[in-house]
């Protein structure tokens, strides 16, 4: 058992430097990936371009990537559900609702640029918080019960985000749309710095809550059997995953189904243990989204696609053959 | 010694009260079983055990302290429970599943080998072994109900709460499962299990505690909680008592409708159709006789 964990950590740790250095070569000017040592050491032809084009646009893919990629492992763990994913319980659109309120209410203090994320993060927090509340007085939270919840959500926070558009002024308007947009195309250092406080404490919070999530898994009643405190775990998870999210939207706006494949897709090969698949679904997720990107900007040289289509192309019918493995436990309503 | 110390304890969830004036002593190193029709509050004064529920009145006692100064772990360190729900979504392996119940013990590191030998051990007790690497959510009801008992016994505490722990199991592995609850009172263990098969817990459990409408009805050795009397007031139901070759009463739905008494306790359980004919035209003769 363990030495499964450990065989596909390994892999997974290896995989993750050279994903990395395979898309800060590739892409409308290319590097060698080989040559990036000695481009970096000897400031040779393309250094510019690695250091502030391809560097911060892969390292804050790869931020964006494990930040809904664990988020959504600790909400599935969380609801018990494997379909539970940011993007999908509406709390990637609720970050996003609480950025349109900054972007357009607190225009004058723009410049002040950390209140994005923490905008971000308190629509995120209000998101799980407004679910969890829902799961609990509806007792048995199934999938259809939680889906529906998150098409509510998404409503609620679309319809949010439609009326910051409607009151924004012509100024605001080309902000909040240049922003909604998303993607990694105007990735700088200062954005990964900005996120970086968010993303190391959101992921230092959930990255420990791994053998507390697997009892969860078993049920509210029997973690609390073996110990668990189940109160401090929500709130833990709430505000780790809402500070994540909330990082992740405020930079590259929502971008989907990152948070529903990767937990999943990991889960089949090293199994359910939360102890691996939380800091496996941080790399893989860096992985995917790092790759993702690498299409959306070379797919249609020299212009660029939005990576969220990217990865809702991959993601949107991963989720139906999700729905339609599940849905036989669906109708017999144990999921 | 009592573990437990209920004194006019109460639950109720807004205005309805699910349990009322339970004074109640639960003697250590016993089985005892809780009875009762559906609905009596089994389910409700085992959360209360478990301390997962607050009682709304009243207090409960665990081993000479009041339940509510337990922090969550040392409650795991002193007892375990097998509830009646099965989770599981997710592709946990029988192996892991069971090493979730050394979750208190652990603290946060990762098992040790000392763990692994723990777990294989209960894997072996539970007839488990085959069954290591297989996934929880595909068992069947009863495999997976032997894999929670597993993960109960990891727990390493000294007593068990049982919520109906004979549900789902065919009448070889009841047997079985109550036999690892006498098992477990011979190693200094006190279980406490809610049931619904009378005569299985009159047979093995040491004290019967009859719940009747969130009330406690009686509470005592089998023999003297389980008359015809106290049946037909807690269930609606009529019943003849026997007694089982062992000793224990044993109860036999009056299904026909007839006379019910206990007066089958001076008798044995009749064992062949001779002697079970011969015991009805004696006590119809009884009946007929008291009627002239």
């Amino acid at each position: 058992m363990q030495a499964r964990y450990l065989k596909s950590m390994s892999v997974l740790s290896l995989l993750l430097p050279a994903v990395l250095l395979l898309c800060a070569g590739l892409g409308a000017y290319y590097i060698s990936p080989w040559k990036i040592p000695s481009i970096l050491l000897q400031q040779e032809e393309g250094y510019a371009v690695l250091t502030m084009v391809r560097f911060p646009r892969v390292v804050l893919a790869a931020l964006v990537g494990a930040a809904l990629a664990i988020s959504g492992a600790c909400l599935q763990g969380l609801f018990r559900n494997p379909l539970a994913a940011p993007e999908i319980i509406g709390v990637s659109n609720g970050a996003a609702f609480g950025a349109a309120i900054w972007i357009v209410m607190f225009s004058n203090l723009m410049s002040l640029q950390i209140g994005l994320p923490i905008a971000a993060f308190l629509g995120g927090v209000g998101t799980v918080s407004l679910l969890w509340l829902v799961a609990r007085s509806s007792g048995n939270f199934n999938v259809v019960t939680l889906i529906l919840a998150g098409i509510a959500m998404n409503a609620i926070a679309g319809a949010g985000i439609g009326l910051m558009t409607f009151l924004s002024d012509d100024e605001q308007l080309r902000t909040l749309t240049f922003w909604l947009l998303g993607g990694f195309g105007s990735a700088t250092w200062s954005m990964v710095l900005l996120i970086l406080p968010f993303f190391g404490i959101g992921l230092f919070i959930l990255w420990s809550l791994g053998s507390d999530l697997n009892a969860m898994s078993l049920g509210e009643s029997e973690a609390f059997h073996l110990g668990v405190s189940i109160k401090r775990l929500r709130l833990k998870i709430i505000f780790g995953s809402a500070l994540l999210v909330g990082s992740a939207v405020s930079v590259a706006g929502a971008i989907g189904f990152v948070g529903l494949v990767v937990p999943h897709l990991l889960r089949l090969w090293i199994g359910a243990d939360h102890r691996w698949l939380l800091p496996a679904s941080t790399m893989g997720g860096a992985m995917l989204l790092v790759l993702a990107d690498l299409v959306a900007r070379t797919v249609v040289i020299p212009a660029e696609m939005p990576v969220g289509i990217v990865t809702a192309l991959v993601g949107g019918p991963f989720f139906l053959w999700l729905l339609i493995r599940y849905s036989r436990e669906v109708l017999r309503g144990s999921l | 010694m009592a573990v437990y110390n209920l004194r006019n304890v109460g639950f109720k969830i807004r205005t309805k009260w699910l349990l009322q004036e339970i004074n109640l002593e639960l003697p250590s190193g016993k089985f005892i079983a809780l009875v009762g029709s559906n609905g009596a509050g089994k389910t409700t004064l085992l959360k209360l055990l478990s301390g997962e529920l607050q009682t709304s009145q009243g207090y409960i006692e665990f081993m000479d302290k009041p339940i509510v100064d337990y922090s969550l772990k040392s409650l795991a360190h002193h007892r375990a429970v097998l509830s009646q729900h099965r989770g599981g979504n997710f592709p946990f392996s029988v192996q892991e599943v069971v090493m979730m119940g050394r979750l208190v013990h652990l603290d946060g590191c990762k098992e040790g080998p000392k763990d692994n030998e723990i777990v294989q051990k209960a894997l072996e007790r539970m007839d488990l072994s085959s069954f290591a690497n297989r996934t929880y959510s595909t068992l069947s009801g009863g495999e997976a109900r032997r894999v929670d008992a597993a993960r109960m016994i990891v727990q390493q505490t000294g007593v068990y709460l049982l919520d109906e722990p004979t549900n789902h199991l065919d009448p070889k592995q009841q047997v079985r499962m109550l036999e690892f609850c006498k098992e477990s009172v011979a190693e200094g263990k006190t279980v406490i299990a809610s049931l619904h098969d009378l005569n299985l817990a009159s047979y093995y459990a040491d004290m019967i505690v009859i719940l009747h409408q969130g009330h406690l009805l009686i509470a005592g050795s089998p023999d003297q909680v389980f008359t015809s009397t106290h049946i037909k007031e807690a269930f609606g139901l009529d019943c003849n008592i026997w007694r089982h070759p062992s000793g224990c009463p044993w109860m036999v739905p009056a299904l026909g409708g007839e006379d019910v008494s206990d007066e089958g306790m001076e008798y044995d359980m009749p064992v062949t159709p001779e002697l079970f004919n011969h015991h009805k035209r004696k006590k119809t003769h009884v009946i007929e006789g008291e009627s002239l």
